[in-house]
């Protein structure tokens, strides 16, 4: 390939959408490396794209915005009053607690999840066991575009172990999402992954062994959805 | 037109261990043979490997007066890259394929943190200068890089269409974030 047809032909547009079967991509890669005016047009794509993808990236994940810090001023009732309730709710819940603890149990954990939701950590949560499931189960659903904590209990045959496992998260077109390693040591209590908001989409989570030479069997396949809430 | 940044004097000066040459050597290579090695499917953990060893590998048949024609030394770098990437692939590196090189953040000194900034600002400049579908599209192909086939069915156009589009943003990026940094010395 010369030059004259690489331009003719947007070989470098071509080149960086796959579309050149092995022998063009051969030829022109060798022209390319030999040509300094291809070689800044292969290489402005690609850093346009690296920067395409982080600034659209940046966008669908931006946190909301924090409200604007208000100056406290502590001798105002309606500044006072919203501190004394929560003292006394303090006090209420620490006789609640050391007084009747098996009767209140569910009172509190109830409470704490409403005190999580409004400091805005992650309110999503999702739990799975290593329990077959049916494909008439419904998949199970969280809200979209928020974040999320999956919860995987997984039963490990002593037979099957690994040195290691992996805990990867794609969405449905094959992207990978998240994909942390996990020790074996921690293997026997509940996986945990966390998540940063998940675009409306369908998910699946998957649990794979890995070996000492790096290849990875399948262990468990979660799939899951994100929106409709 | 001649377009070859390469010649017998280039090759001359590197054999002797010109440092200006030796640096441009260094930094001239690497990112096309990212671009290539990531192109042909080289598992992303073994790709600044290959690199470091391509290097290696040219720099010492440099220095051992065993290259012919400087002109093309540059598909002479890219062949020794090949033939390593090769020679990696049947020792059964590791085949963990997951993220990507090219987007892990670099050590962020203050000049990488320069350059980001006016990345990202020439991004926004392009991006906002399209049409909506035109900005979906690029979302479509570089966020969820979904199907080029599916991108074309979506949106009613054709393949030309989507090269056309790459062509026209690289012309406009490249006038906002001209980077001629890698031309090599005189």
């Amino acid at each position: 390939m010369n030059h004259q047809s690489a331009i003719d032909t947007m070989a470098a547009e071509r080149y960086m959408l796959a579309e050149m079967n092995e022998a063009e991509r051969d030829d022109f890669e060798d022209h390319y490396f030999d040509c300094v005016v291809c070689t800044n047009d292969i290489r402005t794509l690609e850093t346009m794209r690296v920067g395409i993808r982080e600034a659209l990236q940046k966008d669908r994940f931006a946190p909301d915005p924090l409200p604007d810090p208000v100056p406290v001023q502590w001798w105002r009732p309606v500044v006072a009053m919203p501190w004394a309730a929560s003292m006394a709710l303090v006090a209420h819940l620490s006789y609640l607690h050391l007084v009747t603890i098996p009767a209140r149990t569910a009172e509190i954990e109830n409470l704490n999840r409403q005190i999580a939701a409004t400091t805005g950590v992650i309110t999503e949560e999702l739990a799975f066991s290593s329990t077959p499931r049916s494909t008439a189960d419904a998949v199970p659903e969280v809200a979209a575009n928020k974040a999320v904590w999956i919860f995987v209990d997984i039963d490990i045959d002593a037979s099957e172990s690994y040195p290691s496992y992996r805990a990867t998260v794609y969405r449905q077109d094959g992207v990978v999402i998240k994909s942390d390693p996990i020790p074996a040591t921690l293997i026997s209590q509940s996986v945990k992954v966390a998540l940063r908001p998940l675009p409306a989409s369908r998910y699946e989570m998957v649990i794979e062994g890995v070996r000492k030479d790096g290849n990875r069997t399948e262990i468990a396949r979660y799939p899951f959805v994100a929106g409709g809430r | 037109m001649d377009h070859f940044p390469f010649d017998d004097d280039y090759v001359r000066r590197l054999r002797d261990g010109d440092r200006f040459t030796e640096e441009h050597f260094s930094s001239y290579f690497p990112p096309s043979l990212r671009i290539m090695l990531r192109r042909q499917g080289t598992p992303s953990d073994a790709i600044e490997d290959v690199i470091q060893d391509t290097l290696f590998r040219v720099l010492k048949n440099v220095r051992a007066d065993k290259i012919r024609d400087g002109r093309t030394f540059g598909k002479y770098v890219k062949t020794v890259c090949k033939n390593t990437a090769q020679e990696d692939f049947r020792k059964g590196r590791n085949t963990d394929q997951l993220g990507d090189t090219d987007d892990r953040p670099d050590p962020d000194t203050p000049q990488r943190k320069f350059m980001k900034r006016e990345l990202q600002g020439a991004v926004r400049a392009v991006l906002a200068e399209m049409d909506e579908r035109d900005a979906t599209i690029l979302d479509e192909l570089y966020l969820q890089e979904l199907d080029k086939d599916e991108i074309c069915r979506r949106h009613g156009i054709d393949r030309n269409y989507l090269r056309v589009l790459l062509h026209r943003a690289r012309e406009k990026f490249r006038k906002l974030f001209d980077d001629d940094s890698f031309l090599p010395p005189n």
